[in-house]
């Protein structure tokens, strides 16, 4: 998520969690680039479909975006839509909605992330179809990470991210590159993988 | 357009590695190319301060302009003032050129609010002001003001209708406001602009796509299909067709349960409709053969088809 902000920081980013659900949480194991421009059905409808079609044991959980301007950090309507379709599709009790925090991103650069995870870089929201879901995003506290602490993570994000030439390739570079794009192996850019990411 | 400001960028590269090429060329190349590259202005135009006086006055105002303009790009404000205070010694206050300047600096040390005084003074004087009405439009857009900056464009637009550029500025607000029927009018303006551009096509093929109903996936196979007729390789183009064929056709599902509906159904165009989606999965499924996604986008085109 970081480095597909980081490769289009002046344009809005959005893309796909996916990772596995049970009743009382949600653990998200891979974020998914797909667009650096306003989402339209198409770009989102294909991406989904592409994404759900790769997927083994996991599923498509949530949502992230990152809005174009540094300060802009609410979720638009259309990233909570986006989110909320998941929700209702799934037929899960919710969806997570994951947003850039431009001033948290800016301090996570810094390494200033603390142990808690507070300026980690992002917002998480639990989309269930509410309008109050988007009010306030969720504590640090209900938010936790699977192995690491948040400092160590976040610093090693932050060193990939001002590396030069940091970034991934995302559903739309794709489709840029055109049919003459996908025949040329080193232009195709594997957006589901993105296996320079390590 | 991409491939031109390649070519400048380039030459700016040829150029700044030649040493005996003169700062006043790179500079001048920087300028005329409209290249955003600040810190080698300051770099190759600083030291340019001290010999003033064997240049004459305009060319060294022109330095000072551009030296003021690059050091507020590299937020450094304090350079920019003293820059922007030498200028208005040989101008005076009144000068537009020094006032745009001078509103700049302000806007870039957060004194937002004098620096619309200055727009607004200009904009007086001439309502026409296209330079103060673009940068009152930026700063409300900074300031997160979403209704203000639209209203201000939509003011613009009004006085400025052939400015393409502000069209695609009013549909990227309106994208992001989910306002996708007020995108599509500008992009409608934008194909009037430029008929041949596959990209105005594509984008206007998906945003009524995504405003949906029968009327629109009409119109957006007819933006699709164009859009490959000028550029058969385009894959968005594509995904795209199939995208709108497919909610045409869900669309028709659903309706024709209803028999007065299903009078409004036409079955020729229904049959030319799924003959433009196996165009664009057989055309996809071509595209990507041979790629590391060829398995699974056949996989979900045909599924889709059967």
């Amino acid at each position: 998520m970081m480095l597909h902000a980081t490769k289009n920081s002046t344009t809005q980013i959005h893309g796909i969690l996916i990772g596995t659900s049970s009743s009382s949480s949600i653990q998200i194991t891979d974020a998914i680039p797909i667009c650096h421009s306003a989402p339209t059905k198409p770009i989102v409808d294909m991406g989904l479909r592409l994404v759900q079609a790769s997927l083994d044991k996991e599923e498509i959980v949530g949502w992230y975006s990152g809005n174009e301007r540094a300060g802009d950090n609410q979720p638009s309507s259309v990233s909570y839509k986006l989110a909320a379709q998941i929700q209702a599709l799934n037929e899960k009790d919710a969806a997570v909605l994951v947003m850039i925090n431009s001033d948290s991103f800016k301090n996570m650069l810094e390494c200033h992330c603390d142990d808690s995870g507070r300026d980690r870089g992002f917002d998480v929201y639990a989309v269930t179809g509410n309008k109050s879901d988007v009010d306030m995003p969720l504590s640090t506290t209900n938010v936790s990470l699977a192995e690491g602490d948040w400092k160590s993570i976040s610093g090693a994000v932050a060193e990939a991210c001002l590396k030069d030439n940091a970034g991934v390739v995302d559903f739309e570079n794709q489709l840029e590159t055109g049919a003459k794009g996908l025949k040329n192996k080193l232009q195709e850019g594997d957006w589901l993988r993105n296996v320079h990411v390590q | 357009m991409a491939s031109s400001s390649n070519s400048s960028k380039q030459q700016l590269d040829e150029l700044t590695k030649d040493k005996s090429v003169s700062p006043f060329t790179i500079l001048q190349h920087i300028s005329d190319h409209k290249l955003n590259e600040p810190s080698l202005v300051l770099k190759h135009g600083l030291p340019l301060r001290s010999k003033k006086k064997k240049m004459p006055t305009s060319q060294y105002l022109s330095l000072l302009e551009q030296l003021a303009i690059a050091a507020l790009h590299s937020h450094n404000v304090q350079l920019g003032s003293e820059i922007v205070t030498e200028i208005k010694s040989y101008t005076g206050g009144n000068s537009l050129r020094y006032r745009k300047l001078l509103a700049l600096c302000l806007e870039s040390a957060g004194d937002i609010d004098d620096a619309v005084l200055i727009y607004d003074d200009m904009l007086s004087n001439n309502p026409s002001n296209t330079y103060a009405l673009k940068r009152k439009y930026a700063i409300l857009r900074s300031q997160l003001k979403d209704i203000e900056a639209r209203q201000c464009l939509n003011a613009y637009l009004e006085e400025n209708g052939s400015d393409a550029p502000a069209w695609v500025e009013m549909a990227k607000t309106c994208m992001e406001q989910g306002d996708y029927v007020g995108a599509a009018f500008c992009y409608e303006e934008l194909v009037l602009f430029s008929p041949m551009d596959t990209s105005i096509h594509c984008t206007l093929g998906e945003l009524y796509v995504t405003i949906g109903g029968k009327e629109n996936y009409i119109l957006a196979r007819k933006h699709f299909a164009q859009c490959l007729e000028f550029d058969k390789g385009c894959i968005r183009a594509m995904f795209g067709l199939v995208s709108a064929a497919e909610s045409y056709l869900d669309l028709m599902e659903k309706e024709t349960g209803d028999k007065k509906k299903k009078k409004e159904w036409d079955e020729q165009d229904v049959e030319l409709v799924r003959d433009l989606k196996a165009y664009g999965v057989q055309n996809l499924i071509k595209s990507y053969k041979g790629s590391t996604m060829a398995g699974l986008v056949e996989t979900i085109l045909s599924n889709e088809s059967n």
